[in-house]
């Protein structure tokens, strides 16, 4: 199997699994090149986006070991406009924390073993600093370095190790500077000078000389409370209860601080990996237990359906991410916000009749009219307006304003090959045209699949009732029969 | 954006003005043929004497009539109708009003006059804001769903619109009552189906209500049912009106029946809603029935009856749909 | 009947609206009976002459026109023109918006078409929806327009048709304006709407789920028949019968284009014939010094009777004045093609080849019953070709010169590209698709293609792409300029086509192509570039210069053994059309001795004698295992000898189109214009489908003549299989006077040979490094490039060591006369930019003494310094890659290029002594890569070389032994590969060229083995082949059963640890066992990519020589 991605506009090969690189397939081989040589390739497209995103929960997922947990996304190429493949690496800041796993070694065995059961390949490097670690992690075997030890260790890796740009590896390597021990005894001025100032900085922090400033993905919430089980908890009611507790013991420290929650996550761990998170947002900080409480639950409550405890969660976490002290006051003299109530609105009358059955209309730019508004469920619909048309003085109106879901078939007599219907029956009522106009000639969309052409007529009874009517079939090149059907109704 | 908005508000002001000028001034100053025309389709007992009276141009400000009956709070939209504007003072905001067919061929009608009224309410929101149409599941079956293309025919732009479809008349109350109350919305349509016991008088006041502070407007479309109790400020019953054009249908053309008014006479008129101006209009003629040539040029002047294999059959049962997506 | 005739038709033309061709729309109007049919594309008249050519054919009246449209908010506008004045402004009106504009665009305004808007007929399209603005233009455009404006009204059926009807009806009324009814089709039949739609898609960059309402509503566009257009326009009937009236209106035709040659190359005498006469004697002196025999002066009169009846002199004149010139600025040049069947294009120094060495056949060139100008192409030296075209415009004027256009038209891979990403294919589907499309891309992507590379072809929407693929293809999709076709007119061009910018800077060109041209019988020269012109006007100078030889191709020393020698052995690398592997193979079985035999040569390793089985018979009969047999008629219908005097030459296998139509005049009774036409129909019988008239014409005429009816038709079927490709013999013979020049300074002069060469790339099928690996086999001396010796060119260095070939070449060591080195150029530098290398010869004066001087005296910035430390070139200075690249680093860093390196000087001089970095020395392996990776070849050693002694271990012999082997036995082989061909001809066998340090071998890889080694054969830098071996009259094979791959080998070349990464797995244990001292467990490399220093994947590519030798395929040659 492999995955591309597009580089200029030539597809090529991103990611290559074991038994493609046995058939001989590398990365940033041309597509087309590889299903020459290969027919029957297993081709997917490399998902950039989706691949961050899986990496950011991980990185998520290790703040299980320590709030300090970032993530970086290398490459490993040697063509600096070909970022392919990446390297995925997740940073951890263990120190004072690895005692509580039992010690590193215990602790990158416990990641290790987790993480394998996922199916990833995984490989760990823990020195005391950041680049020798990944250097370790990434090119060497993985393992551990005592302070010191780097110098040796890193000699003889190769030189995009110090997680240089490409352009730089390659320009080292053509002075015939491969190996990081080849920069490690050089003159500093000289190799600066050719190589700008990143080989020896990169070199410096791996070996300790220099500091590296490390961010982690998530800010470190200002408040966190969390609580760990050797017995992993499923229950929504035990869920929910450890989360009310949690946030009790968070409104106390909010309360010494003079601080009130914006902004509330609730993160659960499950035994197997999968980490879901339920945020929920206040409109004023707030620091009463009961206020906070209640938004969280109401935030479980909408879940509830998608709650899947699976083997049960062994951590659970209550953070406040967003803390202030604004005046609450300050909030209500803004006039309503129209995307806010409309929010609560959708909400509220979701919660008691169902999400999906407030809607919104949706344009969608086709001829066919049941294909050309629709109604999506309000909370995902984004905006799509509806073209304008501009209405010429004594213009009619061309579109009804109901539409059948399903066109209703009525018995009509009408002129051929296209005339408007004289008489119909609808309803067991007989209407007695006396104003119609029409065709409208609306073709099917032939490369979904063979529909006949209709006929659309804007016509009036006697009465003054005004329906959407088309024949089905054009008469006698489609069909000879056509039908007719009412699609919708007029004002 | 601002300035044209208020030059076109401004320019149907005037026509407005100019319109219930004519009708004050018939047969005074000039005889303007075309205001006696207006005037023609109008049964004359509707005129009440004190409408007029009561409908004094300086009431026209920043597109707002002061009602002559309500308190000087509550605002009102002319319909553009100068008969109707007499006899309401206009759409009143903030309002519950209810509009039911005359009969059951009549919901399209019905329906369009609540659009059209939701409109007027909405043009005078503001391009922004939001409109509501809360319905019975029922009601989309029988009457049809909102179809957005159509809907701008009355000023009305269908991606503001939030459409709820409730199970039952006690889902549409809710979400209605929430919608009124959610100050979001620049028009509230509820569309309940069949005659059902639970839309009573009290739960018709609960909506009146909220519609009362002011926030939102109300519309009660009664598509399926008899018309029950109401405690609206309006009630229309709307059959539909041959419409103006010549071999092919014209505007909508409504004849409206005003059966209750809170702070006025009741009448009928005919109502056209002009689609160019979004804005109702006495219909110029008497609609003729045939226009002018034949409804379609035949190939040989055969016809053809056309049917579906059976005679009619119930609505949206088993009809074919030609046009399915896969 | 009603009488109705469509005046808004489009055609294809209308790029990527119109859905049908023009042969369809009027063919259609003409079933239908429409009283006429106006076709009016958009801003273009470019269908106009196939439309043109389909309403003779179908007998349908056409008005030619133009859709208008405009820049400025006009409406849409449909124009024709009454008379050639109107039609001349029309064209005028159209070329000033194309020439406003960029290539394929038209900016126009109202404003132009009152400029030129006499004597045109105009409609105004109604738009959609009539607003009171259309209104507003329309009464405006009726006042200024008065008489000749009328308003277009439609009935699109989108319901509200009658209304708005009515509505322009009024309009027309207050305008002052007739309506007139417009079915405005975008295709003949409502089957063609999915293909508008598709193309609106491509046209709109969409998908067609996304299209939406871009996509017309209903299939209403098509042609109607005209009661049904009186029907929809029932309520106005006067506007269908207006379509007549404004027809008769019109009285344009094209055929009014009455073609008029230029005068300007006769001036000084009183007439053109009086001027050609008076040259061609002039000329006849110079090319027959001795005298003319009967037989040429005979020749010559008939020639200059028929070109008078047909008044061409002018033409002849013209051309002979662009040849003219071309000598005068001594660019060579040559005429091609059928011209040299013309003794007075002898004469006049078109063409050089001896008419008495050839059976002239003057009706291939032009004849009396074709109603068409004679076609003359003239090659040029293809570097110099753009000062001919100048000249051509300097001379005529770019109101009467122009380019004719080339009208790239979907074929099979473009349109199952674009149809496949109109269905939503991903990128890789459309590649994997439109890349099955192998051979004749004309009929389209066959369902078996697409089986193969694994899509299911009766899954609906691959079906859909394949269908709508099939019929998208032949349509056409842009104009482009035709390689070198000149339209040259007396009167103004622009007043005859409309003419357009060309994307390249002063170039337009006309609207119409060769076929148009053609059709209307306007006079075109081509002027076409011919690379190794280029290389051998090079080589002349070289000659010249270095060794006191002044030849030109007309007078080297004729016939030499030595050159035919080289030619039978293959010895032909770089020879002009014999250096293919074809060519290469029939060279030792043909044995070429004569000129003749080159010419036969040229002319037989070509598609058509492929594959109409010609080959064989004819070596067969050349190595004398065969005698020809000449069948006879019956005695009374002529001489028994009648078709050996045609087919002799050739040993009784046609093999020239001269042949063919000789045939047919000798043996079936052909007049030599039909004859000309049998030539026409073979070129065009897939299109026209009248060939069968020919056959039937022919094998008739020949039985009636006494001939066997099979033999007949053989012969028949014979002419058929090379009428797309067969050369005539004249253009075999131009070519093969290319042919022997270039193998005669091969020969001779390797040096002189390989320097022209590599100094008129790209050319030819190989690569520098091949050329250069040659001219070393033949005893060179080359020498790299260098910062204080090279120019942009290759150079010759006096002083080079004596000359010893080969011993593959040993037979040429007494001949060979090379006494110079060849010095690489700064062109071999990958990346160098020409002007850079310019740079450094210009301020060089006495040389460079260190990379600062190169620097601060060229002013180049540091990263085209370092291109050059890349590729060695700063040897002089006693500088190695690495060091120089090092000095190249160190020079000032603290800005671009921007810096000035004279303000730097000053400070220069106080800068400190930098401590010395120890750079690692590289290893030779290295070198090698880093010399192909910068030059694309190296002058250290071969890179197989250092696996020598691996290869000896899998038992792999030298290349070079081969020649030692015996015929059939099995052999395995292995080196870089080199050439990848895979012949359209030769059903799916591939044939792979290997290369080691010793020499190459030619592997044939049969479509079976290919299947099951695709992988290896396509995807491998270096192999080993295993084989039977093949050796036919010194032509070696091998007939591969086993290959594999051995690319990974090439990885460990740059890695320091090559020698052990060579070893294989078995010894490496025991090698790092001897070492000792296992590294720590940590730090052992998991598996190979994480390995301290991989071999490196990318010095494989960087050795893949066949990827730089297939981009210079040379542009396919015309026949």
């Amino acid at each position: 199997m492999v995955l591309t991605a597009k580089h200029r506009s030539a597809v090529r090969l991103a990611h290559v699994d074991g038994q493609a690189v046995r058939l001989g397939l590398q990365p940033g081989l041309g597509l087309a090149d590889a299903r020459a040589r290969v027919p029957g390739l297993d081709v997917r497209a490399a998902d950039p986006e989706a691949d961050a995103a899986f990496l950011d929960r991980l990185c998520d997922w290790a703040q299980r070991y320590t709030p300090l947990a970032g993530r970086r996304i290398g490459t490993s190429s040697v063509d600096p406009e070909f970022p392919y493949p990446e390297d995925f690496t997740l940073v951890l800041d263990i120190a004072g924390c690895a005692h509580l796993f039992g010690g590193e070694e215990a602790l990158a065995a416990d990641m290790a073993r987790r993480l394998e059961r996922q199916d990833l390949t995984v490989s760990i490097g823990i020195a005391s600093t950041i680049g020798a670690a990944h250097a370790l992690a990434a090119f060497g075997r993985g393992g551990r370095l005592q302070a010191g030890e780097e110098r040796r260790a890193l000699a003889g890796l190769p030189m995009a190790a110090l997680r240089l740009d490409a352009t730089t590896v390659d320009a080292l390597a053509r002075v015939g500077l491969k190996r990081i021990g080849d920069l490690m005894d050089g003159p500093r001025a000289p190799l600066t000078a050719r190589f700008g100032r990143a080989p020896l900085i990169q070199l410096d922090r791996a070996l300790g000389l220099a500091d590296e400033a490390f961010s982690p993905r998530l800010p470190v919430a200002p408040y966190c409370a969390e609580r760990r089980f050797f017995e992993p908890i499923a229950r929504e009611e035990d869920v929910r209860a450890v989360a009310l507790s949690l946030i009790g013991a968070l409104a106390e420290r909010l309360e010494a601080a003079g601080e009130g929650a914006l902004h509330l996550r609730l993160s659960l761990w499950r035994v197997d990996g999968a980490l879901a998170h339920v945020e929920a947002g206040l409109s004023r900080p707030s620091r009463e237990a009961t206020v906070m409480q209640d938004i969280l639950c109401r935030r479980l409550d909408s879940l509830a359906e998608d709650f899947d405890a699976g083997y049960g969660f062994d951590c659970v976490t209550v953070a406040v991410t967003e803390a202030s002290r604004r005046d609450a006051e300050v909030l209500s003299l803004a006039g309503p916000d129209t995307a806010l109530e409309l929010t609560r609105f959708v909400d509220r009358v979701g919660a008691r009749i169902g999400r999906g059955r407030v809607r919104r209309l949706k344009f969608y730019a086709s001829h066919i009219p049941e294909r050309a508004s629709r109604a999506v469920p309000a909370h995902v619909a984004e905006e799509a307006s509806f073209p304008a048309t501009d209405v010429l003085a004594g213009d009619p109106p061309e579109r009804p304003i109901r539409l059948f879901a399903q066109p209703e078939l009525v018995e009509a007599m009408a002129s051929v090959p296209d005339g408007p219907p004289l008489r119909f029956r609808w309803r067991r009522v007989t209407h007695e045209v006396k104003r119609a106009e029409g065709p409208e000639r609306i073709a099917g969309e032939w490369w979904r699949q063979e529909a006949p052409t209709r006929d659309y007529f804007r016509v009036e009874d006697a009465e003054g009732r005004r329906f959407w009517m088309f024949r089905e079939g054009l008469f006698q090149v489609e069909t000879n029969h056509p039908r007719w059907f009412v699609h919708g109704l007029f004002a | 954006m601002l300035a044209s908005e208020s030059t076109d508000r401004i320019a149907m002001l005037r026509r407005q003005v100019a319109q219930l000028e004519r009708a004050r001034g018939r047969g005074e100053v000039r005889a303007d043929p075309e205001a006696v025309e207006e005037l023609a389709g109008v049964p004359v007992h509707d005129i009440a004497p004190a409408a007029i009276r009561a409908a004094p141009t300086s009431a026209f400000r920043g597109g707002r009539v002061a009602n002559a009956w309500a308190g000087a709070e509550t605002t009102a939209l002319p319909f553009g109708h100068p008969e109707v504007d007499a006899a309401t003072g206009g759409l009143k905001r903030g309002a519950l009003h209810d509009v039911s067919p005359a009969g059951a061929p009549d919901m399209a009608s019905a329906t369009g006059f609540a659009l059209a009224c939701a409109g007027l309410l909405l043009r005078a929101a503001g391009r922004d804001s939001l409109w509501l149409w809360v319905r019975a599941e029922m009601a989309g079956r029988e009457a049809g769903e909102p179809y957005g293309p159509g809907l701008a025919a009355f000023g009305l732009d269908p991606s503001r619109l939030v459409a709820v479809t409730a199970g039952d008349t006690a889902d549409v109350l809710r979400a209605a009552e929430e919608g009124l109350a959610a100050r979001a919305f620049g028009a509230v349509l509820i569309e309940p189906f069949g005659d059902d016991r639970r839309l009573d008088l009290t739960a018709c006041r609960r909506l009146s209500l909220i519609a009362d502070g002011g926030r939102a407007t109300g519309i009660l479309l009664r598509t399926g049912g008899i018309p029950g109790p109401t405690s609206a400020v309006t009630r229309w019953r709307i059959s539909a009106a041959p419409s103006n054009g010549g071999r092919q249908p014209g505007n909508p053309v409504f004849a409206a029946d005003l059966a209750r008014n809170r702070f006025g006479p009741v009448g009928a008129w005919m109502m056209e809603w002009r689609t160019d101006e979004q804005s109702f209009r006495a219909p110029r003629a008497r609609p003729k029935a045939e226009g002018a040539g034949p409804l379609a040029v035949p190939l040989s002047g055969r016809l053809a009856a056309a049917s579906g294999d059976r005679p009619s059959r119930p609505p949206g049962s088993g009809a074919v749909v030609p046009f399915r997506s896969r | 009947m009603t009488a109705y005739a469509e005046l808004a038709a489009v055609t294809n033309y209308s790029f990527l609206r119109g859905a049908s061709h023009a042969l369809e729309m009027v063919g259609t109007a003409g079933q239908l009976g429409y009283a006429g049919i106006g076709i009016a594309d958009r801003n273009t008249l470019a269908g106009v002459v196939r439309a043109h050519v389909a309403a003779k054919e179908y007998g349908v009246r056409l008005a030619v026109g133009s859709r208008l449209v405009f820049t400025d908010g006009t409406p849409d506008i449909l124009a024709y023109p009454k008379d050639r004045a109107a039609y001349g402004r029309l064209c005028r009106l159209l070329t000033t918006g194309n020439m406003r504009a960029e290539k394929g665009d038209c900016i126009l305004t109202a404003g132009d078409l009152l400029e030129f808007s006499e004597g045109l007929r105009l409609i105004v399209v109604p738009p959609r929806r009539l607003l009171p603005a259309f209104g507003a233009e329309v009464k405006k455009l009726a006042a200024d327009l008065s008489g000749q404006l009328w308003l277009g009204v439609t009935m699109p059926r989108l319901g509200d048709d009658r209304r708005r009807l009515a509505a322009f009806a009024a309009l027309a009324k207050s305008a002052g304006l007739k309506p007139i009814a417009l079915g405005d089709p975008l295709y003949h039949t409502p089957e063609r709407r999915p293909l508008q739609d598709i193309v609106t898609c491509i046209r709109e960059h969409v998908t067609i789920d996304e299209a939406g309402l871009r996509l017309e509503q209903n299939a209403e566009r098509h042609l109607k028949r005209p009661e049904e257009m009186e029907r929809l326009f029932a309520d106005l009937p006067q506007a269908v019968s207006e379509t007549v009236r404004f027809l008769d209106g019109l009285g344009f035709s094209l055929d009014e284009l009455k073609y008029e040659y230029p005068r300007e190359a006769f001036a000084g005498y009183a007439t053109a014939a009086e001027a050609l006469r008076a040259l061609v004697e002039e000329g006849v002196k110079r090319r027959f010094p001795e005298g003319v025999d009967e037989a040429i002066r005979k020749t010559i009169e008939h020639e200059l009777a028929i070109i008078a009846q047909k008044e061409y002199e002018p033409y002849f004149l013209t051309v002979y004045d662009i040849v003219r010139y071309a000598r005068s600025e001594s660019i060579l040049c040559q005429g091609r093609g059928s011209a040299a069947n013309s003794v007075v294009c002898y004469c006049l120094g078109i063409t050089d080849v001896d008419p008495r060495r050839g059976d002239l056949l003057f009706e291939r060139f032009i004849s009396v019953e074709r109603d068409e100008p004679p076609d003359i192409d003239v090659d040029f030296e293809h570097g110099r070709r753009e000062e001919v075209m100048q000249y051509i415009y300097r001379r005529y004027g770019r109101e009467k010169a122009g380019i004719a256009a080339t009208v790239i038209t979907y074929r099979g891979r473009s349109a199952v590209r674009e149809v496949g990403k109109v269905f939503g294919l991903t990128d890789d589907a459309v590649t994997a698709l439109s890349g099955s499309v192998w051979g004749s891309p004309s009929k389209g992507l066959k369902d078996d293609d697409a089986r193969r590379t694994g899509f299911d072809p009766t899954e609906a929407r691959l079906a859909m792409v394949l269908k709508y693929a099939r019929d998208l293809s032949g349509f056409p999709r842009h104009l482009s300029q035709h390689v070198g076709g000149f339209v040259l007119t007396a009167g103004r061009l622009d007043e005859a086509v409309p003419i357009g910018n060309a994307a390249m800077a002063d170039r337009t060109f006309v609207e119409w192509d060769k076929d148009d041209l053609d059709a209307l019988g306007m006079l075109k020269v081509d002027i076409l570039a011919l690379g190794m012109l280029t290389a051998l006007a090079k080589a002349l100078k070289m000659l010249g210069e270095h060794y006191d030889r002044h030849w030109t191709l007309a007078s080297l020393p004729p016939e030499r053994k030595a050159v035919y020698a080289m030619i039978q052995r293959a010895d032909t690398l770089g020879v002009f059309q014999i250096e293919s592997r074809a060519q290469m193979s029939m060279l030792p079985r043909l044995r070429p001795a004569h000129f003749y035999d080159l010419v036969i040569e040229v002319a037989i390793v070509r598609p058509g004698p492929i594959q109409g089985n010609m080959v064989h018979p004819y070596l067969r009969r050349r190595q004398g295992l065969e005698k020809p047999k000449y069948p006879a008629p019956s005695p009374e219908h002529g001489p028994e000898d009648e078709l050996e005097q045609v087919l002799g030459k050739t040993l009784g296998v046609p093999l020239f189109q001269e042949q063919a139509m000789r045939i047919a005049i000798v043996a079936a009774g052909f007049t030599p214009g039909e004859a000309d036409k049998l030539r026409r129909a073979m070129a065009t019988f897939r299109r026209m489908g009248t060939i069968h008239t020919f056959r039937d014409k022919m094998v008739e005429g020949m039985a009636g003549r006494g001939y066997d009816r099979t033999f007949a038709e053989n012969c028949f079927r014979q002419i058929e299989g090379f009428g797309e490709y067969g050369f005539p013999e004249s253009h075999a013979a131009s070519f093969a006077l290319l042919v022997y020049a270039s193998a005669f300074i091969k020969c001779y002069y390797p040096d002189v040979f390989a320097a022209s060469l590599l100094n008129a790339q790209p050319l030819g099928f190989y690569a520098p490094a091949q050329i250069v690996r040659d001219a070393r086999d033949h005893g060179v001396t080359v020498r790299p490039p260098d910062i204080n010796l090279s120019d942009w060119d290759a150079t010759l260095e006096p002083g080079a060591p004596e000359v010893t070939p080969h011993r593959r070449h040993a037979s040429m060591a007494g001949h060979i006369r090379t006494t110079h080195a060849l010095r690489l150029g700064f062109r071999e530098v990958e990346g160098l930019k020409e002007s850079d290398g310019r740079l450094i010869v210009e301020c060089r004066g006495r040389g460079y003494d260190s990379i600062r001087d190169v620097w601060l005296r060229t002013g180049l910035p540091s990263s085209t310094l370092e291109r050059l430390a890349d590729a060695d070139a700063f040897a002089s200075l006693g500088l190695s890659r690495r060091d120089a690249l090092w000095a190249v680093r160190g020079l000032g860093r603290t800005g671009d290029k921007d810096d000035l390196p004279l303000f730097l000087a000053a400070e220069e001089a106080g800068r400190e002594i930098e401590p010395d970095m120890h750079l690692p020395p590289m290893l030779p392996g290295e070198e090698v890569v880093m010399d192909y990776r910068h030059l694309r070849m190296s002058l250290r050693a071969h890179p197989v070389s250092f696996l020598r002694s691996h290869l000896d271990r899998l038992r792999a012999m030298p290349c070079d032994d081969l020649t030692r082997t015996a015929d059939g036995r099995r052999v395995t082989v292995a080196g870089l590969i080199v050439v990848r061909q895979r012949p359209g001809t030769a059903k799916g066998t591939i044939f792979l060229t290997l290369e080691d340090e010793t020499g190459i071998a030619n592997i044939v890889v049969w479509a079976k083995v290919f299947e099951a080694h695709r992988a290896i054969v396509l995807g491998s830098r270096m192999v080993s082949v295993t084989g039977r071996m093949q050796s036919e009259s010194g032509v070696i094979h091998v007939v591969a059963d086993r290959i594999v791959n051995l690319t990974h080998l090439l990885g460990h070349l740059a890695a320091d640890d090559a020698a052990a990464a060579l070893t294989p797995p078995g010894e490496a244990v025991r090698a790092t066992d001897k070492g000792g001292g296992l590294p720590d467990p940590i730090y052992q490399p998991p598996h190979p990519a994480n390995a301290p220093l991989p071999a490196e994947p990318d010095v494989a590519a960087d050795l893949d020589v066949p990827a730089r030798a297939t981009r210079h395929v040379p542009a396919r040659r015309r026949a």
